[in-house]
């Protein structure tokens, strides 16, 4: 009998597969519109929100997603109505989020264990109900990616000729923070607040390097995302070795592989 | 003048926060005519265009595009029938992409969500190519582009929406003269098809092909001139456009403007 024969195992396999999707995915939106503070922010706002819960003594994980949410429906609109660049506003979410954060771990009593691993998550430690929260997220974000990918593809593009085409330029934008804080907020059991934008960047980024099409940077980047999880999960189980460091060292040694490879650096 | 009117601005304002873009405007634009739209750094210029496809909203007066009125439903039907190149084109050049998918882009606003684009709509993009010249760069990637590609690769995109009405936005700036000559004889050759209303914004009226007939000079958010092609090149008209004394030299229909002229010489 191998590893799956234990429950956990076979969850942890499940986490790696559809954590890898979504990170994978919403990478692409990440590095082709050029925000990559995004990730960032919005992991520490799921962190937050996660210890937020904890001291309020409610699920984490819903916090997490639930402020995750509220910063990404606030985030579009406040650059639009302040007129700064969304980096900037992201900068500004970031402060905040890494404050409240850093507030709620103060006011939690006793030795903070379970709000301190979330920095780093833990594979091994996940629920049947975090499975089948980001198997629905999974589903809806391949959907939307493949139902809404010319759009998706004017807009990574060049943003300001999309919108003069008439494409909701702006809709599918908020639309794209929202999907990237759930995605990230579901991944703090498995990957941690503190790695998950390594696994966020690192596969599109290797991704790119290989083709000049975005379907297939989609799905070069969802599959460099996946395996980095199993080789996470692998390690995590046969040598003891911490999951999330070791998911963010596989992605960027696939990144660093694909660097070397490229059929780009001849065009250079 | 006469024909349909494709864009009638009555006492149009723009105001950005405590700064004033443009200043009670009032113009027709009617089909086919061929209008350069020349003036000194923000005169307005990018503004005049941006408002006429919805990207900013008057802050007073009214903007009618086809016929009626730009708001609400109409501003998406308005924005499919102009074909748009804005000054900043400043697309990743690793973007994954190649030439064909650009342009297919220009085809987005006529596709609905869900759908995939037709034969019609491939035959389009070959046609498109061929009339600007960008058949053999077709599977190029976008990367790979030089500087004039970029900008034919803008038009053809614009083409490919089958316009009513193409606003080009300083589409030969920072181009060498051979690469401004091709871009201008392209604008030239898509005009002279006929039934095609073409905005062409410069700094440089040496920039503005032979065939513009109407000449719209901008100042300080106002139209300083809007007439025929010589009254424009009145040496007095420039002089108090630019703020300085000008000499002008016709060349092959065309009008080159240097600054100075006190002394009565003109070098070409």
């Amino acid at each position: 009998m191998g590893p799956l024969q234990y429950e956990f195992m076979r969850h942890a396999l499940a986490a790696a597969l559809l954590g890898g999707l979504g990170c994978g995915l919403v990478g692409v939106f990440i590095v082709t519109l050029r925000i990559p503070f995004l990730s960032v922010a919005m992991s520490h706002a799921a962190f937050a929100g996660a210890v937020l819960g904890l001291l309020a003594g409610v699920s984490p994980l819903a916090c997490g997603i639930l402020l995750c949410a509220v910063c990404a429906g606030a985030l579009g609109p406040f650059a639009d109505r302040a007129g700064i660049h969304p980096e900037l506003s992201i900068g500004i979410l970031f402060s905040v989020t890494i404050g409240l954060a850093f507030l709620g771990l103060g006011m939690l009593e006793g030795p903070r264990t379970e709000a301190l691993g979330l920095f780093w998550g833990n594979i091994l430690a996940v629920s049947a109900a975090d499975i089948r929260l980001m198997a629905a997220v999974a589903v809806l974000l391949v959907a939307g990616i493949v139902l809404f990918f010319k759009e998706i593809q004017a807009i990574a593009f060049h943003r300001e000729s999309a919108a003069a085409a008439g494409i909701p330029e702006k809709a599918m934008l908020y639309g794209v923070f929202l999907v990237t804080g759930v995605v990230i907020a579901l991944t703090l059991n498995t990957i941690g607040g503190l790695l998950v934008f390594g696994l966020i960047y690192n596969p599109p980024a290797a991704a790119c390097q290989l083709t000049y099409s975005l379907r297939r940077m989609f799905l070069l980047s969802a599959l460099f995302a996946i395996a980095s999880c199993l080789l996470g999960l692998t390690a995590s189980y046969w040598l003891n070795l911490p999951s999330g460091a070791v998911i963010i060292l596989a992605s960027s040694a696939i990144f660093g592989i694909c660097i070397l490879c490229s059929p780009k650096r001849a065009a250079r | 003048m006469g024909g349909e009117a494709v864009a009638d601005l009555r006492g149009v304002s723009v105001a950005f926060r405590h700064r004033r873009a443009l200043s009670d405007i009032s113009l027709s634009i009617r089909r086919n005519e061929f209008v350069g739209v020349a003036g000194p750094n923000g005169s307005g210029k990018s503004t005049l265009l941006r408002l006429l496809n919805g990207l900013v909203a008057p802050t007073a007066g009214s903007v009618e595009l086809f016929g009626r009125p730009l708001s609400g439903r109409h501003l998406r039907e308005a924005r499919r029938r102009i074909g748009y190149l804005p000054q900043h084109c400043d697309y990743d050049p690793a973007f994954p992409a190649t030439v064909r998918e650009v342009v297919m882009m220009g085809r987005w606003p006529m596709i609905r969500f869900f759908r995939r684009p037709s034969r019609e709509d491939r035959m389009k993009i070959e046609e498109v190519s061929r009339r600007t010249g960008l058949g053999d760069l077709l599977g190029r990637p976008v990367g790979h582009l030089s500087g004039g590609e970029r900008r034919k690769m803008g038009i053809a995109r614009a083409m490919a929406q089958d316009p009513a009405m193409l606003m080009l936005d300083e589409p030969t700036s920072d181009l060498d003269i051979a690469a401004q000559a091709e871009i201008g004889r392209l604008v030239e050759r898509v005009h002279g098809a006929g039934g095609l209303t073409v905005l062409f914004v410069t700094h440089f009226i040496s920039h503005l092909p032979p065939c513009c007939s109407r000449f719209l000079l901008m100042k300080d958010g106002r139209i300083a001139y809007d007439g025929p092609r010589a009254g424009a090149l009145d040496e007095g008209t420039l002089a108090a456009l630019y703020g300085c004394p000008v000499r002008t030299v016709v060349v092959d229909g065309r009008v080159a403007v240097f600054p100075g002229g006190g002394n009565g010489t003109a070098a070409v």
